[in-house]
């Protein structure tokens, strides 16, 4: 299954293609902040971040509720709020939809938090609607890994 | 969310959900009291009423958003629910909503009121949802639901019209 290129503006305010991450695994979380599982998954995110190095592993956290009003601000509260209260450092890259709500109708249609894995060629390798575990997406990760 | 969850995540979670909420409700013009839903604990796919008092500068509008989430997939489904509100007799914002997802165990309620073109939101509202009279409550079980029975019915009904221009 071959995953369409999509982009996104980061939280820095940069616009940013799949395609800039081919050659890499992508772990991209499509999130909302009125979310609770969001937040859980959150933690699972973390280990991942914490036990993959960022040149073989990259995970995107994007909101795709931009289109029922959540903002980059929002987002932002989210993060300094994990750091805050849960000494959670979300330090990987954190990006919104469109107004329109493109990546959302694409993949997330069917609820938040919605999990894909693509391989280093920027196929879709994986996909789950929901909470998963970080022992599942790691070994997915393992297997999108040596596929290339 | 089966055995996924931890004690630990969720009350961070909802600790940061109830920060961020607080964080954009901080400089209100308006004091929002505790929100009622009725019945207390509804099941899926029914007609909830919600109910709260509003204080202070008097909103030009005020909306409820209600958002249907499933714990034991951990998924919350995009379809929210944005309802107006009217103010009632008692003198708080009411509105009645009719819930989409069968298998959805918990939803999320928040109030939003317009002052001078500005909206203010109250805090989230979490209502676990009661067993579904459907049966698919959940979704993990394996009884037959409502839709399962009235598949049923109309495939008999179907077949019993199928004779009968058959028989002419």
């Amino acid at each position: 299954m071959t995953g369409d290129d999509f982009s996104f503006v980061t939280l820095e305010g940069e616009t940013k293609h799949l395609r800039d991450y081919y050659g890499k695994v992508v772990v991209l979380d499509c999130m909302a902040v009125n979310c609770q599982p969001c937040m859980y998954q959150m933690f699972e995110l973390k280990k991942i971040q914490e036990n993959y190095s960022s040149n073989d592993v990259v995970i995107l956290s994007i909101d795709v509720w931009v289109s029922k009003g959540e903002t980059a601000l929002m987002l932002q509260q989210m993060i300094e709020a994990f750091e805050d209260q849960a000494n959670l450092i979300l330090n990987w890259t954190f990006g919104l939809d469109d107004l329109d709500g493109t990546i959302e109708n694409s993949y997330a249609s069917d609820g938040v938090p919605a999990l894909y894995i693509y391989d280093k060629k920027g196929n879709i390798y994986y996909s789950h609607v929901g909470y998963e575990t970080y022992a599942t997406l790691s070994t997915k990760i393992d297997e999108a890994l040596v596929k290339n | 969310m089966k055995n996924k969850r931890k004690i630990i995540p969720i009350i961070v979670a909802i600790s940061i959900l109830g920060a961020i909420a607080s964080a954009v409700a901080a400089a209100g013009l308006v004091t929002f009291g505790t929100m009622t839903i009725t019945p207390t604990e509804p099941a899926a796919l029914s007609t909830i009423t919600i109910s709260i008092p509003i204080t202070g500068e008097a909103p030009s509008e005020v909306r409820v958003t209600v958002e249907e989430c499933n714990g034991n997939t951990g998924v919350c489904y995009p379809d929210i629910q944005n309802v107006s509100m009217a103010l009632s007799n008692t003198g708080n914002y009411e509105a009645e909503v009719t819930l989409k997802h069968a298998d959805a165990t918990y939803l999320t309620c928040q109030v939003f009121a317009k002052i001078s073109g500005a909206w203010e939101s109250s805090a989230r509202k979490n209502v676990d949802l009661s067993e579904s009279p459907n049966g698919n409550n959940g979704g993990d079980d394996k009884t037959p639901g409502f839709e399962v029975v009235v598949f049923v019915i109309a495939i008999g009904i179907s077949l019993i019209l199928l004779r009968r221009q058959r028989v002419k």
